[in-house]
């Protein structure tokens, strides 16, 4: 796959998970909410929500940086052949 | 509880420590004043700051006032869906640099406004600067008006000295350091507040009997049982889901086109590094975030445990309250120091941000042949005339600016993130979709918020007051009218369609790293049909009443 096609399909993708880690309250009323069931002492919920909303994005901000960073170079890369192509 | 039980018993101390902060932020201000030689130095910090100076610095812009006071009062108010309304808040600078900062950063652009009219040309820029600085101005009273209201009911001073001491102080360090200055007080200012929230909290949650008082983000579980005895509701979602998708649409939508957090990523000193400000971003602000619900767990565990009621002004105040109640005065004189940096760090960011738009963006169109010298006097006058300006409004604010922020976001989402996003992932968004979607969309959301033409209001209570309600209109219009009329103008334009199109090509192909133009890349009009489609159901959710 091109870096293009890369670019297009992690930005989306990447962009779907932060949206899902940031937005646990849609999840609640999809799923429903139990207070009896815990956490650290918290309602599984409120847990989650104050997790993924802040461990969660994190992690996904560590990989994403990662990514996109290598994605960088394959891009300099297709850029470099595409020059030599257009020279020779 | 009368306003002396807000108050330091020992005043001295609280002036003592906002003397030696203020200090502090001088001295940096007056070493970074001496570095700052062009206007790429005095806005942008001469693009040279690190990932983790630069995180920082982001973190604290974003970390406002009410970090310390509004937020802990609102948990009280609304329970859990507030803690739901702020998780998503994290989100700004991750979905920011991804969608479209890195990309403006290759543009060597100074400011949203300065990628807006290289791309849709200069009345698309003046709009966007409108916009933002309405935005902008919203955002920077609040500030001063929060830190005014810090000195006068903490230290016991009258409220409109207050506001023009610190109004003169703030703006005075602020122009001497300019970008460079304010991104390393910035950067320490993150410090005192992470400091000056968790310490304290752990101090208290001990105080409290909290067996994990030794890491306040999580260590509160404990009090779950006796809150919900006390609170039973506590953590019910109290609202439907058309809330909780209003969070994304107004919220979400509406930090992504923040111009000061832009403005943060294009410091970096190169594109790599602006992306590592994303994970360390995400760090500091996560652990602010937790040390926040944390602390508005123990202030609705502390006042429901002694049977008080707390009105919304002394509920704002819980931060100050719990550490007056448990902890000694030179702890809570040094949470005033963090409220005090919470404060000034967002108004150095939005400042700046005026400023550089005045100074660089305005000022480049009207005078491009500028020599570096003058751009960096007329730089300094645009910051100090940003600050004085602020201290009049703040002085007699009118209503409508001093609204919630969260109404402001909801027109960023509206009027200014559609046409910045779409225009770095779009070669098909022409200057005539961009202007008109913003502007048409931008004023539907004004006239149908409560706060100007009443009759015309949508939704009511909160989802009105905070825009989420209109913002579950104008945004998908913001989206639809852009994309719809872009390809109108491409068919009815034919010549300046074309034309508009080719130079898309260039700009939006180049930011985004290709070296070649292949006129291929991020043209397609099918997915922004797609789009479209996506937006209409939730167009249509918002014109059901609530």
């Amino acid at each position: 796959m091109g870096a293009y096609k890369k670019e297009l399909k992690s930005t989306v993708g990447f962009g779907i998970v932060y949206v899902l880690l940031g937005h646990t309250g849609l999840w609640a009323i999809l799923l429903g909410t139990n207070n009896d069931v815990r956490v650290l002492g918290f309602p599984i919920h409120y847990f989650i929500a104050i997790i993924l909303g802040s461990l969660g994005v994190f992690i996904v901000s560590l990989f994403w940086t990662r990514y996109a960073n290598a994605l960088e170079d394959e891009i300099a890369h297709e850029n470099a052949a595409a020059l030599k192509d257009k020279t020779s | 509880m009368s306003e002396e039980s807000w108050q330091l018993g020992n005043i001295w101390l609280g002036m003592g420590i906002t003397f030696a902060v203020f200090a502090l932020y001088y001295t940096v201000a007056v070493i970074n004043n001496k570095k700052t030689e062009t206007a790429e130095d005095l806005y942008l910090a001469g693009r040279s700051v690190g990932p983790v100076v630069n995180s920082l610095a982001a973190a604290s812009t974003w970390m406002s006032v009410a970090t310390f006071m509004g937020v802990v009062g609102l948990i009280q108010q609304l329970h859990l869906p507030f803690v739901y309304m702020w998780v998503q808040l994290i989100l700004s600078v991750p979905l920011l640099v991804m969608l479209y900062g890195a990309s403006l950063y290759r543009m060597e652009v100074f400011t949203s406004v300065h990628f807006v009219k290289r791309r849709y040309g200069r009345n698309s820029a003046f709009l966007a600067a409108g916009w933002m600085f309405l935005i902008m101005l919203m955002y920077m009273i609040g500030q001063f008006i929060g830190i005014a209201k810090v000195f006068e009911v903490l230290l016991g001073l009258p409220y409109t000295p207050s506001l023009i001491i610190s109004a003169v102080v703030i703006t005075g360090y602020i122009t001497i350091g300019g970008m460079k200055g304010a991104t390393y007080n910035d950067a320490i200012q993150m410090v005192i507040m992470m400091i000056a929230l968790l310490v304290p909290l752990a101090a208290i949650l001990k105080a409290m009997n909290v067996s994990g008082y030794w890491f306040p983000p999580l260590g509160y579980g404990d009090m779950t049982d006796t809150l919900l005895e006390r609170i039973p509701t506590f953590f019910d979602l109290r609202f439907e889901a058309r809330f909780y998708v209003a969070l994304f649409v107004a919220l979400t939508i509406g930090i992504i086109g923040l111009p000061q957090l832009a403005q943060r990523v294009l410091t970096s000193e190169n594109i790599k590094s602006s992306r590592k400000v994303v994970p360390w971003f995400c760090f500091w602000v996560g652990l602010m975030f937790l040390g926040t619900y944390a602390m508005g767990f123990a202030g609705v565990y502390h006042f429901a445990l002694i049977g008080q009621e707390l009105s919304p002004e002394a509920a704002d105040k819980t931060t100050l309250l719990l550490n007056l109640a448990y902890n000694p005065d030179w702890v809570s004189a040094f949470v005033i120091a963090g409220v005090l940096a919470a404060g000034v760090s967002t108004i150095a960011g939005l400042m700046i941000g005026v400023a550089t738009v005045v100074g660089h963006d305005i000022v480049g169109v009207i005078k491009p042949e500028l020599s570096q010298k003058k751009q960096l006097k007329f730089g300094y006058f645009a910051l100090a005339g940003t600050g004085v300006v602020s201290l009049l409004v703040s002085l007699n604010p009118p209503a409508f600016l001093i609204t919630s922020i969260f109404w402001a976001f909801g027109l960023c989402a509206t009027a200014i993130t559609p046409m910045v996003v779409l225009g770095v992932w779009s070669t098909r968004i022409n200057p005539w979709g961009a202007f008109i979607g913003s502007a048409l969309s931008g004023l539907l959301y004004i006239l149908i918020s409560p706060y100007v033409l009443e009759d015309l209001s949508v939704g009511n209570g909160l989802v009105s007051k905070l825009g989420f309600a209109q913002a579950l209109i104008s945004v998908p219009a913001g989206f639809i009218i852009t994309i719809l009329v872009s390809f109108l103008a491409e068919r009815v334009l034919t010549e300046g369609g074309a034309k508009a199109r080719s130079e898309a090509q260039e700009i939006v192909e180049s930011m985004h790293g290709w070296a070649t133009v292949t006129r291929d890349r991020y043209d397609s009009s099918t997915w922004l049909f797609v789009l479209c489609l996506l937006w209409l159901p939730i167009l249509l959710w918002g014109l059901m009443p609530w």
